[in-house]
């Protein structure tokens, strides 16, 4: 069983558990909210690992799926949005703290294991991103992080760098992998620079997203400019590759 | 070359850094968060690297001369002169872009320039999970209490039933008093836990040692103290903890500094019990340890060795 995570308004979730279904694939999907709302949480760590029981209703029990797409970017606080702000914070921090354990613990494949500072997987600072993207070989564009600060400095510096007619592109990359380059190829109007494929290998594996799902943008004008990379990426942009991929890892037998 | 130090001068483990880093003739630029009016930080990524400078007290700082960071700073919500103003005045920006920019820095120094950072935030929030920090605690090779976390209160009491004397305590980095379940006060409350897990525990009996990894060095303390958590032993108990220097077994060492390299954690609090059973078990790993206590009880020179890792790079 797949089972995917995310919030109810996730497009792009609730699109690849459509097509997952279409495939022939048992696919389970949990919101954030049903979550909140489960009969029982449960997680023991001890001497023989960890091991844990999510029971949604009488007949869901999430024990033991083949994978989980993880597209929860908050914890399951739904039950406690009119509590007194005080207890709210506090149920908000150890929610997170067992949403972080239970994915962390699970024996199959996890896309995005949580961090500890974002449940939905690797995002690094943006600062940190372009160090590594530009180690990696990716082109990064001079961007500034004082005072009143852009809420995207690595879009928009790319976009300044890029110049006019810039086409903005999104890569969905599994595993260090872009995803239908032919297909990003196409929407960028350009092909893919040789290099491209192992600087993005070598940019997911600096920021411990070479076992992730992650997005990564380019701004394209004969240079792909990095413009920032997300842990929940526009999934309908990778298409049956996404599908195809994704259902291959959950017949992995872990290791 | 300077080390800066991000956090409020009076407060002890701040206090102990600055006097260190003064008795070894280390510039320290003191960053006080509450002073943010008279502080400017420019960070920028350019051609590959991390450049900037800092402004404060009158002093212009390249972010190319800090060789260290030390982090224990507050967070602009939480500053006194800012409560009370709209998030929009221009105190308040001006407060968020200088904890910005510094965070900024912070995260990316260390894998630019190498820079040494006494603990990126983003390490540090390990913590916000003690069960999860216990999962990459057996990883380095110790062992962890049996654990609970449920909202089940049927599972608690089998659980409870076969661990007499389990504790409970937060889950979550929020800080809490550890204390033994006491079926005569708690049993009536275990149905409140229907509606968030609550995290039970072993109560593993023996002595508690507190280990802080600097860089690749491990100083240890022992705690003499018949409390649940010794840290609240005048509560629990009516007489303060004991604490002795402690000689960490060469072996036991080199866990606790690869438990905290493993975090990302240069300066680290790493909880052990050594269990009446023989076994060595590991609590949590705190990211930013209140260390003056060990200090001056059991006499380890943990200050001094903060200044020393913050000035190497």
């Amino acid at each position: 069983m797949i089972l995917v995570l995310c919030d109810a308004d996730d497009v792009a979730a609730l699109w690849l558990v459509a097509r997952l279904r279409a495939a022939g694939e048992q696919c389970l999907l949990v919101t954030s909210d049903l979550l909140s709302f489960a009969r029982m949480r449960s997680q023991r760590i001890g001497r023989d690992g960890a091991r844990a029981l999510v029971r949604l209703d009488e007949v869901t029990v999430i024990e033991t799926p083949d994978l989980v797409v993880n597209r929860m970017p908050a914890p399951p606080t739904a039950a406690w949005r009119h509590a007194a702000p005080a207890e709210r914070e506090y149920a908000t921090a150890e929610l997170i703290a067992f949403v972080l354990s239970w994915l962390a613990g699970l024996q199959c494949p996890v896309r995005n294991r949580p961090e500890p500072e974002c449940l939905a997987g690797p995002a690094p600072h943006d600062l940190l991103a372009a160090v590594q993207a530009h180690r990696a070989g990716l082109d990064c564009a001079d961007a500034s992080f004082g005072a009143d600060v852009s809420p995207f400095p690595l879009l928009e510096s790319a976009l300044r760098a890029a110049g006019p007619g810039a086409r903005p592109v999104h890569a969905v990359v599994l595993d260090g992998r872009i995803l239908d380059p032919e297909g990003l190829a196409r929407r960028a109007g350009a092909p893919l620079p040789a290099r491209l494929a192992d600087a993005v290998e070598g940019f997911a594996a600096a920021i411990g997203a070479n076992r992730a799902l992650i997005g990564i943008d380019f701004v394209v004008a004969g240079r792909w400019w990095f413009a920032g990379s997300t842990p929940l990426p526009d999934l309908p942009t990778a298409g049956d590759t996404l599908v195809r991929d994704l259902t291959r890892l959950s017949e992995r037998v872990p290791a | 070359m300077s080390v800066i130090v991000w956090g409020v001068p009076t407060e002890s483990p701040v206090a102990l850094l600055i006097d260190a880093l003064d008795r070894q003739g280390t510039d320290a630029v003191i960053l006080h968060p509450r002073r943010f009016a008279s502080q400017t930080v420019e960070v920028a990524f350019r051609s590959g690297a991390v450049v900037g400078s800092l402004r404060t007290e009158g002093r212009t700082i390249d972010l190319g001369d800090v060789t260290g960071v030390y982090v224990r700073c507050v967070e602009p919500e939480l500053l006194p002169e800012l409560s009370g103003l709209a998030p929009d005045h221009p105190e308040r920006r001006h407060a968020a872009s200088v904890y910005a920019a510094l965070t900024a820095f912070t995260e990316a120094a260390p894998a630019s320039s190498g820079c040494r950072v006494a603990s990126r935030l983003s390490s540090m929030a390990s913590n916000m999970s003690k069960p999860y920090q216990a999962q990459r605690i057996q990883t380095a090779g110790f062992d962890t209490p049996e654990t609970l976390l449920t909202d089940d209160p049927d599972e608690a009491a089998a659980f409870l039933d076969a661990h007499p004397g389990a504790i409970f305590k937060s889950a979550s980095g929020v800080r809490s008093v550890v204390r033994e379940f006491d079926p005569a006060v708690d049993i009536e409350r275990l149905g409140r836990i229907r509606w968030c897990p609550v995290q039970f525990q072993e109560n593993v009996r023996g002595r508690d040692v507190r280990v802080h990894v600097v860089g690749d060095e491990a100083y240890a303390a022992i705690v003499d103290s018949d409390a649940t958590d010794y840290r609240y032993a005048r509560a629990q108990v009516g007489k303060d903890a004991e604490l002795a220097r402690f000689d960490l077994p060469d072996d036991l060492a080199e866990r606790c500094i690869g438990l905290a390299t493993s975090l990302d954690l240069p300066f680290a609090g790493v909880d052990l019990k050594l269990a009446h059973d023989g076994r060595v078990v590991c609590f949590e790993v705190n990211p930013s340890p209140g260390y003056p206590w060990y200090e001056s009880e059991a006499g380890l020179p943990i200050s001094d060795a903060l200044a020393r890792w913050l000035a190497a790079a």
